[in-house]
């Protein structure tokens, strides 16, 4: 059957038709009625192929770095200047988005700090092993480092996101109620 | 990693209870479900009420998802399931002819090619279907079922929902003319 110019209008505006947004109670009538998250078990495995790496990556440092001695630099800033750039622009954004999470109650759930504090210890054992390694494997550990940056940002945002919706039910229960 | 792998791990740790991983799930698709409860149940509150209980049976229910089809289209078939379990608590009639507006003009197809659609004025005349046309319509036309799906999540036949379909699209036409006219 051919379509007619009703449903060809719908069918061209189709995503127009989706405006209206829930409210953000939904979700936490949601979040409630759901069975509480458990409690969350250390991840063994992660952390055995978490150490495992950084073991291979440094043992390969050393061992290129040995080889290569004379020929590698020490300083970052000679290297990648513009890396310099971009870690004080990502630092900056997890810094800032750390001092508006402060704000919320929801900033002081251990879990979150749990896995902060393991991507910070990733970070620096990577910024340590970027001064050791030779030139030729500096792009990958940057890639690595801007990475956990990124990580740790999208935490930050979720949490964040999470807390202010909450807050936001919570001041329109407090509204109800001096009503 | 592409995107439907991203999905993948979101689910896969929805299925353990992560709380992270079912709001994520929740944001990606709340707002369509929320607009598809409201074309059908119409009142604002209640369309809440089944996105809120649609949800909560998909992640009850999340295990038995095995990824053999999209999860957006098994989320949208709880979520359309409930909004027809509503529908029929309230005593949903498919196939009775409502005639809700005495003043509508009849008019042939053929008359009609002029008429300039805008999206809130179809959107106003889809809402003023009565319950079992508007059903019918916005399963086939906004949410893409053929009229065999429809036929099934409606236990009616392929040809009742076709003419179903026909019937409400002529009702939509005639009340956008009714309200170009005034």
């Amino acid at each position: 059957m051919e379509k007619d110019n009703l449903e060809q209008f719908i069918q061209e505006n189709r995503k127009q038709f989706d405006v209206a947004v829930p409210s953000s109670t939904v979700w936490s009538k949601i979040d409630a009625a759901l069975p509480k998250e458990e409690a969350k078990v250390i991840p063994f495995r992660r952390l055995v192929s978490m150490a495992a790496s950084v073991v291979v990556l440094l043992g390969m440092g050393v061992l290129i770095g040995l080889q290569l001695a004379p020929q590698a630099d020490s300083s970052i800033a000679e290297l990648a200047p513009e890396f310099q750039e971009i870690e004080q622009y990502y630092s900056n954004k997890v810094n800032y988005q750390l001092a508006q999470l402060a704000k919320y109650q929801a900033s002081n759930d251990p879990l979150i700090h749990q896995d902060l504090a393991e991507l910070d210890q990733w970070l620096e054992q990577l910024q340590h092993e970027l001064l050791e390694v030779p030139k030729g494997q500096k792009e990958e550990i940057i890639n690595a480092i801007i990475n956990n940056y990124k990580t740790k940002l999208n935490i930050l945002e979720r949490v964040l996101k999470h807390a202010q919706e909450h807050t936001t039910q919570e001041t329109n229960t407090d509204k109800n109620i001096s009503i | 990693m592409n995107y439907a792998d991203t999905h993948k791990s979101i689910i896969e740790d929805c299925k353990k209870g992560n709380r992270k991983a079912q709001f994520e799930l929740y944001s990606l698709y709340s707002k369509a479900m929320y607009n598809i409860c409201l074309r059908m149940i119409k009142d604002e509150l209640d369309a809440e009420d089944i996105l809120q209980n649609s949800f909560v049976d998909v992640f009850s229910k999340l295990h038995s998802f095995k990824h053999q089809s999209s999860i957006g289209a098994w989320i949208k078939r709880i979520v359309i399931n409930n909004c027809i379990n509503y529908l029929k608590k309230r005593r949903l009639e498919i196939a009775e002819w409502q005639p809700h507006f005495a003043e509508t003009i009849s008019i042939k197809e053929a008359e009609m090619p002029s008429l300039h659609y805008n999206v809130q004025s179809v959107n106003h005349a889809i809402q003023q279907l009565p319950d079992g046309y508007r059903v019918v319509f916005n399963l086939y036309m906004m949410e893409g079922y053929d009229h065999k799906e429809i036929g099934e999540i409606l236990s009616i036949s392929e040809a009742t929902s076709k003419s179903q379909y026909s019937r409400a699209k002529k009702k939509v036409r005639e009340i956008l003319v009714t309200q170009s006219i005034r």
